[in-house]
């Protein structure tokens, strides 16, 4: 039996994961999401994605957690577009209780399963419900490597309870949530190393340069290891900081590696 | 999809940034950049399927609602992408 994508409207979850085609067509879509060749691209499938498991509304953000030099977000939104413009006119994101959870959390929730500890946190989930979203699954994704960008999926149905299946289904729900979020995260953290290298245009031994730095060796060390003058390290250092725009080397060796660059 | 056609607009200082691209299939792709020197960093993608929908977004956007030229710039290269006559 091969799930077919037109009676995608008015099923529930568990009546989805019960068809033996879905699962397969779902991880099929995920697995080529690598293929999309810009934002509008990686927008759309996501929209498609989120439309086959039912959910009207869908966002992806990534964003630096714990680094005041780079603080960045980006968002891919699939969602009402009044809602992204009123939630953008907000600017609320430090208070967003949704990326709030994905910093200390990695386990994938339903949105009352994450409490609001501020008004603006209520306010935002508020926001949400005003346009549609009357149950939502967060699913969060770290980075490994000691680094601080994480990855938030936002998946939003216009059913209350829409993830309110039974554990099993609800198992399957999470992993390919996990599996989205995951190829999202991936892809956009690839085209951010992209736009950085060509924007930056750093060489190979720039990049040597900013690994000596996030191991933490001074110029004095670098200087024994590679050879190259601390002048001219130190020289170096400043037209890298110069062309990522950051104050210090540090910050420059974080942003390097927080872009997959070293 | 490939782009068939690509507009960028910004703001006099350039804080705020607006690149639209046609879609192949259809509607209008916006990348929404605000490069705040003092404040986060922020990249939006957002698809619009009709120009009901971009002129809503538009008329909702805080940065547009205060730069009313940056404000026309936009509408009238979303209509041009989505294939209508000024």
């Amino acid at each position: 039996m091969s799930y077919s994508e037109e009676k995608t409207e008015s099923i529930g979850l568990e009546a989805r994961f019960g068809d033996a085609g879905f699962s397969d067509l779902i991880m099929t879509r995920i697995a080529s999401l690598h293929e999309a060749w810009d934002q509008g691209d990686a927008c759309e499938r996501l929209e498609q994605i989120a439309h086959l498991i039912g959910c009207k509304n869908a966002a992806f953000a990534t964003f630096i957690a714990n680094d005041p030099w780079h603080q960045s977000y980006r968002f891919l939104l699939a969602c009402h577009k009044s809602w992204c413009a009123k939630y953008q006119s907000l600017a609320w994101f430090a208070d967003d209780p949704w990326l709030d959870y994905a910093r200390t959390n990695f386990v994938p929730a339903r949105d009352y399963e994450i409490p609001c500890r501020t008004a603006k946190q209520t306010e935002i989930v508020e926001l949400a419900r005003s346009f549609g979203v009357q149950s939502a699954l967060i699913v969060p994704s770290p980075s490994g490597g000691g680094l601080s960008r994480l990855g938030v999926l936002m998946l939003g149905a216009n059913e209350p309870g829409y993830f309110d299946v039974p554990p099993a289904v609800f198992g399957k729900v999470k992993a390919i949530g996990r599996a989205l979020c995951a190829e999202l995260h991936d892809w956009t953290t690839a085209n951010m190393r992209s736009e950085l290298m060509e924007s930056a245009k750093l060489t190979e031994a720039d990049l040597s340069l900013l690994r000596h730095e996030r191991a933490g060796m001074s110029s004095k060390e670098i200087e024994r290891v590679s050879g190259v003058s601390r002048a001219s390290i130190d020289s170096r250092f400043q037209r890298i900081m110069s062309r990522l725009r950051v104050p210090s080397r540090r910050a420059a060796a974080v942003l390097a590696a927080e872009h997959g660059l070293i | 999809m490939r782009n068939r056609n690509q507009f960028r607009h910004a703001t006099l200082a350039g804080e705020h940034e607006y690149v639209l691209s046609g879609r192949q299939g259809g509607g209008v792709f916006m990348l929404r950049k605000v490069a705040a020197p003092a404040g986060a960093a922020v990249e939006q993608s957002i698809l619009f399927a009709s120009e009901a929908e971009l002129v809503a977004w538009c008329e909702d956007d805080p940065v547009l609602r205060q730069n009313p030229l940056l404000d026309q710039d936009v509408r009238r290269s979303g209509r041009e992408l989505l294939g209508r006559e000024n």
